[in-house]
Parts: C-alpha cells; sequence; structure tokens
C-alpha cells in the first residue's frame, strides 16, 4: 500500500502544497483526486457528492497540469489550445494576450515540437487562463520553469484563489510569492 | 461536438506527419504489387490469389499502422489530458478508431482497386473487395484499438498486440478473402457482406467500450 490513513478537504479559495519526498505518492494522489488513478478504498467528494456519481461533472470543473505537457508537437501552440477549448464545448479565442503574459506570443503558429521543455511548460501553464475551471491540481508546476513564470505562475495562483478557487499543487521548491493556505505532508512509513 | 474536436485533431495531427498514412499504404501497394514477381504472371494463378493476396496486405497494413496512432498520445501524456477533458474514455476510442479509420483504412480502400486490376481481378470480384474492404477495415481498426490500448505501457508493444489481435482479426480475413472469391467465381457473396457487416456493428458497439477501459488501465 503506497498511501493510507488520509482525509482533508479543499475550501473553497485556498491553495494547498501537498510535500513530500521522492517516491512518497504525491503524483499517484494527484493522480487518484483526478480519476487518472484508483483507489483500493476510500472516497473522492466535490461539493458533497461522490465524484463517481458524476466524473464528467467534476472533470468539467478540474484542471489538471501533469508531469507530461500533454500537448502535439505536430500543432502549433494556438492549435494545442483551442483544441482543448473546442473539447470542453467553448468556442476557440485568440490566446495571444495569454502568450504575451508568457513571451509566448510571436510563437503563437510554431508548432510545440520545435520548442524548449521550458516554453512546452509555459504553453501548458496558459492553459490555466483559457480553460475555465474551478479546481487546479498541479504537479510539479515550477519544473523547468524561469524566474519571470514562476512570479507570473504566482501572480496567476494568487488571483485564482482571491476569485474563490481551489488550488492543490506538489513542488519539492516553495513559491516564494505564496503563501499557502494548507499544507500537507507525506511522510514515508518507518519499517 | 467532442467527438468531431477529436477527429479534427486526428486528421490536423496526420496531416503534418504524413508518414503515419503513407507507410501503411505504401506497404498495402508493395506487398501486393511483388505478387506476380514471386508467383506467376499468369493472369489465372493471380486472380486465385488476388483475393488472399489483397486480404492479408490490408490487414497487416492496419495492424502495421495502430501503434501510431495511440503510443504517440500515451508518451507525451496527451492521452491523459484527453481522458479528463473528454470525461469518456469509450468515447476517446471510439473518436481514435473512426480517425485511424478514415486516416489509413479508407484510402487501402480506394486503392484496392488499382491492385486488383494488376492481379486481374475479375470486374465483380472487384466490386466484391471494395465492399468487403469497407465493411472489415474499420472492423479492423475498432478491434485492433483493443488490443493497443492494452499494451499501452508496454516497451515494444508490436508483438503483443498482434498476439493479442491476430485472432480476433481472422473471423474479417476468412469472410472478407472468401467473398472476394466467391464473386470472381461468379457466385453470391451476401452472406459474407452480411456476416462482415454483423461483425462491423458488433465490433463499432463493443471494441470502444473495451478499449475505453482498457485505456484507463493503461493510464493508471
Amino acid at each position: 500500500m503506497l498511501l493510507h490513513g488520509l482525509d482533508f478537504s479543499l475550501p473553497e479559495g485556498s491553495l494547498t502544497w501537498l510535500q513530500g519526498g521522492n517516491g512518497t505518492g504525491k503524483t499517484s494522489l494527484l493522480r487518484c483526486l483526478c480519476g487518472l488513478g484508483e483507489a483500493e478504498a476510500g472516497d473522492i467528494f466535490w461539493q458533497g457528492e461522490p465524484v463517481a456519481r458524476d466524473p464528467v461533472r467534476f472533470h468539467q470543473e478540474l484542471l489538471y497540469l501533469g508531469h507530461k505537457p500533454g500537448l502535439k508537437s505536430e500543432l502549433s501552440i494556438a492549435e494545442n489550445l483551442g483544441f482543448f477549448r473546442r473539447l470542453r464545448g467553448l468556442p476557440v479565442i485568440d490566446p495571444e494576450p495569454v502568450l504575451e503574459q508568457l513571451g509566448l506570443a510571436r510563437y503563437a503558429g510554431q508548432y510545440v515540437g520545435s520548442l524548449s521543455a521550458g516554453q512546452q511548460r509555459k504553453v501548458m501553464l496558459a492553459r490555466l487562463l483559457l480553460e475555465p475551471a474551478r479546481l487546479w491540481i498541479l504537479d510539479e508546476p515550477l519544473v523547468a520553469l524561469d524566474h519571470e513564470s514562476r512570479d507570473w505562475l504566482a501572480a496567476t495562483m494568487m488571483a485564482f484563489r482571491e476569485e474563490g478557487g481551489i488550488i492543490l499543487y506538489t513542488s519539492h521548491q516553495p513559491l516564494d510569492q505564496v503563501r499557502p493556505d494548507q499544507q500537507i505532508a507525506i511522510q514515508e512509513a518507518t519499517p | 461536438m467532442r467527438l468531431a474536436a477529436l477527429l479534427r485533431r486526428e486528421i490536423a495531427i496526420a496531416g503534418r506527419n504524413k508518414a503515419a498514412i503513407l507507410i501503411p499504404l505504401v506497404f498495402f501497394v508493395l506487398v501486393t504489387s511483388l505478387f506476380p514477381f514471386a508467383v506467376s504472371p499468369d493472369a489465372d494463378q493471380l486472380a486465385l490469389l488476388a483475393p488472399g493476396v489483397i486480404w492479408v496486405a490490408a490487414l497487416l497494413a492496419t495492424l502495421l499502422s495502430l501503434e501510431h496512432f495511440y503510443q504517440g498520445d500515451y508518451l507525451d501524456g496527451s492521452l491523459e489530458q484527453l481522458l479528463l477533458t473528454t470525461g469518456s474514455p469509450a468515447l476517446l476510442a471510439l473518436a481514435k478508431s473512426i480517425g485511424h479509420w478514415l486516416l489509413t483504412g479508407l484510402p487501402l480502400v480506394l486503392v484496392a482497386p488499382m491492385l486488383g486490376l494488376l492481379l486481374h481481378l475479375p470486374l465483380d470480384a472487384q466490386v466484391a473487395m471494395v465492399l468487403t474492404l469497407l465493411l472489415g477495415t474499420p472492423a479492423l481498426c475498432l478491434i485492433g484499438a483493443i488490443g493497443m490500448c492494452l499494451t499501452l505501457g508496454i516497451n515494444r508493444n508490436g508483438i503483443l498486440v498482434s498476439l493479442l489481435i491476430l485472432p480476433l482479426y481472422i473471423p474479417v480475413l476468412i469472410f472478407g478473402s472468401s467473398g472476394v472469391q466467391a464473386a470472381s467465381l461468379g457466385l453470391p457473396y451476401d452472406g459474407q457482406l452480411a456476416l462482415l457487416a454483423a461483425i462491423f456493428i458488433l465490433a463499432l458497439v463493443l471494441a470502444p467500450v473495451a478499449a475505453g477501459h482498457a485505456l484507463k488501465i493503461s493510464t493508471s
């Protein structure tokens, strides 16, 4: 068993930092919460209802950004971002204002495959402002980001929290400007 | 709407990566066109072999193209994003199967009459060949999706996929080639077409659900 005895809630307008060493199960926990993994026991609730009862509604309100960017290298930045909006049943909008904030506006028409790992990471983060959601689950969002992008992410997370959004993120480093509302630490069991 | 968005994506990706469409098609044409050199240029002999040759080549070309349509999405993480955003693994599997057929199965059906001519297949048998391929190749794509989705997390899964799905491909191969054979002998082939249609409908209903479950298992 990887994790046990977990019981926590994520209040509206809150930011939760999930901490733990390598291999302690942070990613597995996040994937279980999203529905990508299955827990052997226990329930996950969203707004008082078990997620299993209406997973589609939960997924409409969730934005999960994992270790892999989930972008297609054969498509341009704008096409990738437009596709995710279309898949959520939303009209495609011009991503340029968001890409401008991330310093990617001039690459909007460029194939994702030609971008660096850090730039791909930024494209992934642009989804935070392009796809409306109430819950952000972010797995190591700081990886491969430069200072400016970290500041942008911190400001974006704080603004989302102000609007009542819920954020759960994992990171080995603290986000300098952001003070989490709660911290959950996963500890390795002693043999 | 989601299905349309997924299909648009598949077509856009394949449009940029033409090898995905061309490799199975070139394989199909090469394998079929080499037979007259290897066996005999005799028209009667070729016409006798043609149904089996074309159907085996179509089956192997479909198998060859399977990996490209699923493995890339798994490796770059877009598969888990698609699972979360669509909320329906079965819908995702169906969209990928339709995209797979449109981009690799349909071109085989369109090229097949040319290869039929090369192998001296009579006109009636050519019509039967197109009809059987039209019903059989989508069934091959749908069935193949189950095996591919089950083995996504395994490196070099090509042989395992073949072992898993080839037994399920056999009925399609038998009814497909025997339908063309019957037509080339001037016999009715409605029975074979009906059986292929039944397999296709069964695959259309059941395969996306099975492949969807397999996708969830592979990504968890």
